[in-house]
């Protein structure tokens, strides 16, 4: 039983000295030093949002990595400043692993992708991109549900009832 | 005298407040959007709009109804005080959505949405509701035709002085005798123009993959942009999201004919090409569209940026094409090409920035009319110079019709340029006060002034209240190319004088 324990106990010493949580790199400083980045691969992680487009082989999706990849404002979330995203090159397989494309409506799926960034890509017609070669989906999105604000409504209804009211009078002036 | 003052008034708010009520129908436009896409908040939001801008003109209709004509002050007060009012309620339904850190922020993207310019202090755009998205390109198709050209479509026969509020919003050309026919012509023109390129647009999207819901919103919504050169866009990335060079073609053909002046199109579209090719200021914007794409290509070239001719050649035309038609969509993120391009590509962007497209147009910019009056000014006082005293010299130029230049053309188009110009330097001031470097101070100054959008990072929600002003103050006196702003400074100091 001791023999047991002591054996889980090193095994998970073990495995905790051999795995990396995943390092995200950062976007913004990626996008900051073009030239130097240009070829070097990178991990990133945040949201698929957006519309998908056919690319010969491939796909292009847009990734995002701002404060509202991790929770939009619609689904809540606070303001923190504009969008951050990257145009994302994705074989079919590794496109097909994606299934929610976030907007208002959607929570886009959260993906970690491992890829090579072009500052200008030479496959793409000079576009800035990443050309993924790993997609892992970290977390599945889902649709967004919205709860109507009863006070909005409610003045807005009054204001329209006082604005009828206002064309009635002076059409009756007239 | 104090009355009347106060009939000046009464006409002012009463003409002002019918504009308002043509105003109103546009939110109908974003209402229907959210009901169809049950965005019930917003639903509410517009809504609210709607209601406020009906119980200001009824009120101001049961309060100050009136009979008299407006005379040029107060046709431009007029214009003043619509501008504002139309942005200030535009403002509530962006504000009520959350997708802005404040009203100013809101206030500052419905300028820019009026003023075609295409700055944006929005956050979350990637999520943001379809009918917010709709709302504010809309407002980039109705500021790219003019608030007050809407307003005379419905409006010119209650509108007494029409012309004087037609003027006042920057367009001086008259396309029919009529005011009321100049007004509908314009918008038959937009109209059709915004359903080809929505198809075609559209037409792209689905053959690239994109769903047909949202192919159809993003093809109404880049159309909308490109022809009001207004350069809003419904994705972060702006073009870059389409990848798609054919598409930036068509976006870049839309962007030409927005940014040409209305009455040398309707020649042109009535069969009169040859205009195109006499115009003096469809020749002076050719020129140095010519000459700002060859400073940027140079530039690009030296920098070394790009590994293939053709891929300079879409990066560059696209740059120059949406910066001289005063667009602002862009196919390179922002950090990308400043950490590429050398200063020459940024030159060129700048230059064809601030010279910008053709008057009474959708486009901004100091504009080719002026720049050719400029030029042919210098070119006619030089030939006073060299001739004797005793002769009598006329210099000549085509527009719509042969005409010989007049003294008042040539300081007019000098005053007026001249205007740009300072505005220009006094932006890049104020940003250079607030820490930003000159060259990106200077860039997002011209941007705002001529009502282009293109953007060096400087603005953004984080960016000083102060400068947010005077960013909104350079987007409205470049649309409204000063006369009309500076007739209420001019009406506000009289007032003050007589105290």
């Amino acid at each position: 039983m001791r023999f047991n324990t002591i054996v889980v106990f090193i095994l998970l010493l073990f495995l905790l000295a051999t795995s990396q949580a995943f390092a995200s790199d950062n976007l913004n400083d990626i996008l900051s030093k073009p030239a130097e980045n240009d070829g070097k691969t990178f991990s990133l992680e945040g949201e698929v949002v957006g519309v998908a487009v056919k690319s010969g082989s491939g796909y292009f999706i847009q990734l995002n990595q701002d404060p509202y990849s991790k929770r939009s404002i619609a689904e809540g979330g606070k303001l923190q400043g504009q969008n951050l995203a990257i145009p994302v090159f994705l074989s079919k397989e590794l496109y097909k692993k994606i299934r929610y494309f976030g907007d208002y409506h959607v929570k886009g799926d959260i993906v970690e992708i491992e890829g090579v960034f072009n500052a200008s890509c030479e496959e793409h017609n000079g576009d800035t991109d990443i050309h993924a070669n790993q997609l892992k989906v970290v977390k599945k999105g889902y649709p967004l549900k919205q709860v109507v604000g009863p006070v909005n409504a409610g003045i807005s209804l009054f204001l329209f009832l006082v604005a009828l009211l206002l064309a009635f009078f002076v059409r009756q002036r007239q | 005298m104090s009355s009347r003052f106060a009939k000046q008034w009464k006409s002012i708010i009463y003409y002002s407040g019918k504009i308002i009520f043509a105003f109103s129908f546009t939110l109908i436009v974003p209402l229907i959007t959210a009901a169809i896409f049950s965005e019930w908040n917003m639903f509410f939001s517009f809504l609210l709009a709607i209601s406020i801008s009906l119980i200001i003109s009824f009120a101001s209709e049961g309060l100050f109804k009136t009979e008299k004509e407006l005379n040029w002050l107060n046709g431009m007060l007029v214009v003043v005080i619509t501008w504002a009012v139309v942005n200030s309620i535009s403002a509530i339904p962006c504000f009520q959505s959350g997708f802005y850190g404040s009203y100013l922020d809101a206030f500052f993207d419905s300028m820019s949405g009026y003023t075609t310019t295409g700055l944006t202090l929005i956050q979350d755009l990637d999520h943001s509701p379809y009918s917010l998205l709709m709302w504010r390109h809309f407002m980039q198709y109705i500021g790219g035709q003019g608030i007050i050209v809407l307003a005379l479509t419905f409006l010119s026969r209650s509108l007494r002085g029409a012309i004087k509020t037609y003027i006042g919003e920057a367009k001086d050309e008259r396309l029919w005798p009529n005011i009321k026919s100049t007004a509908l012509s314009i918008w038959r023109i937009a109209n059709m123009y915004l359903l080809v390129g929505t198809l075609i647009i559209s037409g792209f999207l689905i053959s690239i993959g994109v769903k047909p819901v949202k192919a159809i919103l993003h093809g109404i919504w880049i159309m909308m942009a490109s022809w009001s050169t207004g350069g809003f866009a419904p994705s972060s990335l702006s073009l870059l999201a389409y990848h798609n060079f054919l598409l930036e073609i068509a976006v870049v053909v839309f962007m030409f004919l927005g940014s040409m002046n209305f009455a040398v199109h309707f020649l042109a579209w009535k069969g009169k090409i040859q205009e195109l090719f006499k115009n003096i200021e469809v020749r002076t914007f050719a020129f140095y569209f010519l000459l700002t794409f060859a400073i940027s290509l140079v530039g690009l070239i030296s920098s070394n940026t790009y590994s293939t001719s053709l891929t300079r050649f879409r990066f560059s035309l696209l740059q120059i094409s949406s910066a001289v038609t005063t667009t602002g969509f862009s196919n390179i993120p922002t950090q990308v090409m400043f950490g590429t391009w050398n200063e020459l590509a940024i030159l060129g962007v700048s230059l064809a920035m601030a010279l910008g497209a053709s008057a009474c147009s959708t486009a901004g910019g100091i504009k080719a009319i002026r720049i050719a009056l400029d030029l042919k000014g210098i070119y006619h006082e030089v030939r006073r110079i060299i001739n004797p005293e005793s002769s009598i010299i006329y210099t000549y130029y085509h527009h719509i019709r042969q005409q010989a230049i007049t003294d008042n053309q040539v300081k007019m188009a000098g005053l007026i340029t001249l205007s740009y110009i300072a505005l220009y330097f006094i932006g890049a001031l104020v940003g250079i006060y607030y820490g930003y470097p000159f060259i990106a101070s200077l860039y997002e100054s011209i941007s705002a002034t001529a009502n282009v959008g293109l953007s060096s990072g400087i603005t953004s929600p984080s960016m000083p209240a102060l400068l947010k002003v005077v960013f909104i103050l350079q987007m409205w006196l470049g649309r409204l190319e000063f006369t009309a702003l500076l007739a209420l400074f001019g009406y506000l100091l009289i007032i003050l004088r007589r105290r």
